[in-house]
């Protein structure tokens, strides 16, 4: 699903992240931290965590679970697998058009196995 | 943070996190929906030492829900509520921009006595103090227009209980009002009798009064802006209204940044031809046009200017999404 401010997501951004993690399955707010670090690198603070998630849950791409204690989890909807879809085709291409281009430079050196 | 709440008590969730200190820069309603979840990712990752990035991160995010709440940003804020929300925006700044200006006018009086005799000495300062009068004149009528015109929704909400909204912060504007003129009277009799000298600088208890009513009439504008918000936050305007609300505080934005400029040219123009009546505050010090009140009032109001940018911008965003449907 195309919407205005996800039609130009970045690798990085935190519902871009958030979506992708929720992908694998459904999480609470820690959880959600530990898995976006160890596939993607990136530390987000909890303060934008629980914005991007505010955003994502309004746009209804995620929505809340019911839980038995202060943890409450979230999961992708079938909305959010739309975008996060379109977010990695558009990514797809901006690694297919960067492949495309580093072939073209003669000077690079082959990188080694 | 306790955890005094076990699962499956009813109300436990928002309470705590509505609560919880850590999260106090987050608007209420904010807190009572993720507060709790957010609160317990606090414990989880933090304990109880919460290291200064995220405690940054909280201010940054909980301003952020602010500014959606009132709809300043956001998706999902409808466009009329974000063309509304800006032109309150720039109202907010232009008031913080008149009490720039009041200094202003303070600091100036007399001007144009300080002025060398010499032919065209005078056209430079006056010429950019006339513009900076009239545009504060055409600015502050542009601004009761827009009250006026919105007069009619704000009779119609107070009759639809809107009164009862807003019986607080009437209420607490109208004491301010009067304590304001209660102390404005004696103040300006005992300005009547003393001199120029005693005015400025030369009597310290007139100047620790100025200081008070000077604090009372900012206060006093604070309390009616925020009257003014909270009402102009819930009135129903039509969408010819807000057009013309949106277009007036357009102008009123951009008579700032003619106001700010013909600040700079007096300045200018006073720094090249009486420098010394720029720094005569305190007496005897050596001239210099960098006098830290003037620094201090031209800053305030390039910050209302900024301010009133985020307005507009935001009405302009407001109004392309209404445009795109």
């Amino acid at each position: 699903m195309r919407t205005p401010s996800s039609s130009r997501r970045r690798s990085n951004d935190p519902p871009t992240l958030i979506l992708m993690s929720l992908a694998g399955g459904a999480k609470h707010g820690h959880a959600l931290l530990k898995d976006i670090e160890a596939f993607a690198g990136a530390k987000l603070g909890p303060g934008a965590l629980y914005g991007a998630i505010t955003r994502l849950e309004e746009r209804g791409l995620i929505e809340p679970l019911e839980s038995d204690d202060r943890r409450r989890p979230y999961r992708i909807t079938a909305a959010g697998s739309e975008a996060l879809a379109d977010s990695v085709d558009q990514m797809s291409e901006l690694v297919r058009v960067g492949q495309a281009r580093l072939k073209m430079i003669p000077t690079r050196r082959p990188r080694l196995a | 943070m306790t955890r005094a709440s076990g699962p499956g008590e009813p109300g436990a969730r928002s309470i705590e996190g509505i609560d919880d200190q850590r999260l106090r820069w987050y608007p209420r309603q904010w807190r009572a929906r993720y507060g709790d979840e957010l609160a317990a990712l606090l414990d989880e990752e933090y304990g109880h030492h919460l290291p200064v990035s995220a405690r940054f991160g909280l201010v940054t995010g909980g301003l952020r829900q602010r500014a959606r709440a009132s709809g300043l940003g956001g998706d999902s804020v409808p466009a009329p509520e974000r063309v509304r929300s800006g032109a309150l925006v720039v109202l907010a700044a232009w008031i913080a921009f008149v009490v720039a200006g009041a200094n202003f006018a303070k600091f100036s009086e007399h001007f144009d006595e300080a002025l060398p005799h010499a032919m065209g000495t005078h056209r430079l300062p006056d010429l950019a103090f006339l513009v900076l009068q009239t545009t504060a004149g055409v600015a502050s009528f542009l601004v009761v227009a827009g009250a006026l015109l919105a007069l009619p929704a704000f009779v119609r909400f107070l009759r639809a209980d809107g009164w009862t909204l807003l019986r607080g912060h009437l209420l607490r504007a109208l004491g301010a009002t009067a304590l304001t003129v209660a102390v404005t009277a004696p103040l300006l009799m005992w300005a009547h009798r003393l001199t120029s000298q005693q005015r400025n600088g030369g009597l310290h208890w007139y100047g620790a009064l100025y200081l008070m009513w000077a604090a009372l009439i900012v206060i006093t504008l604070t309390l009616w802006t925020v009257v003014a918000i909270a009402a102009a936050r819930r009135v129903h305007l039509s969408k010819r209204m807000l057009a013309a609300e949106s277009v007036l505080a357009v102008a009123v934005a951009l008579a700032m940044v003619v106001m700010i400029a013909a600040t700079a040219a007096w300045w200018g123009a006073m720094a090249h031809d009486a420098p010394a009546f720029l720094s005569a505050r305190p007496a005897g010090s050596p001239a210099s046009p960098w006098d830290s009140l003037l620094i201090a009032t031209v800053a305030v109001m390039g910050l209302a200017i900024g301010v009133a940018a985020v307005g507009v911008t935001q009405e302009v965003r407001g109004w392309l999404r209404m445009r795109a449907g």
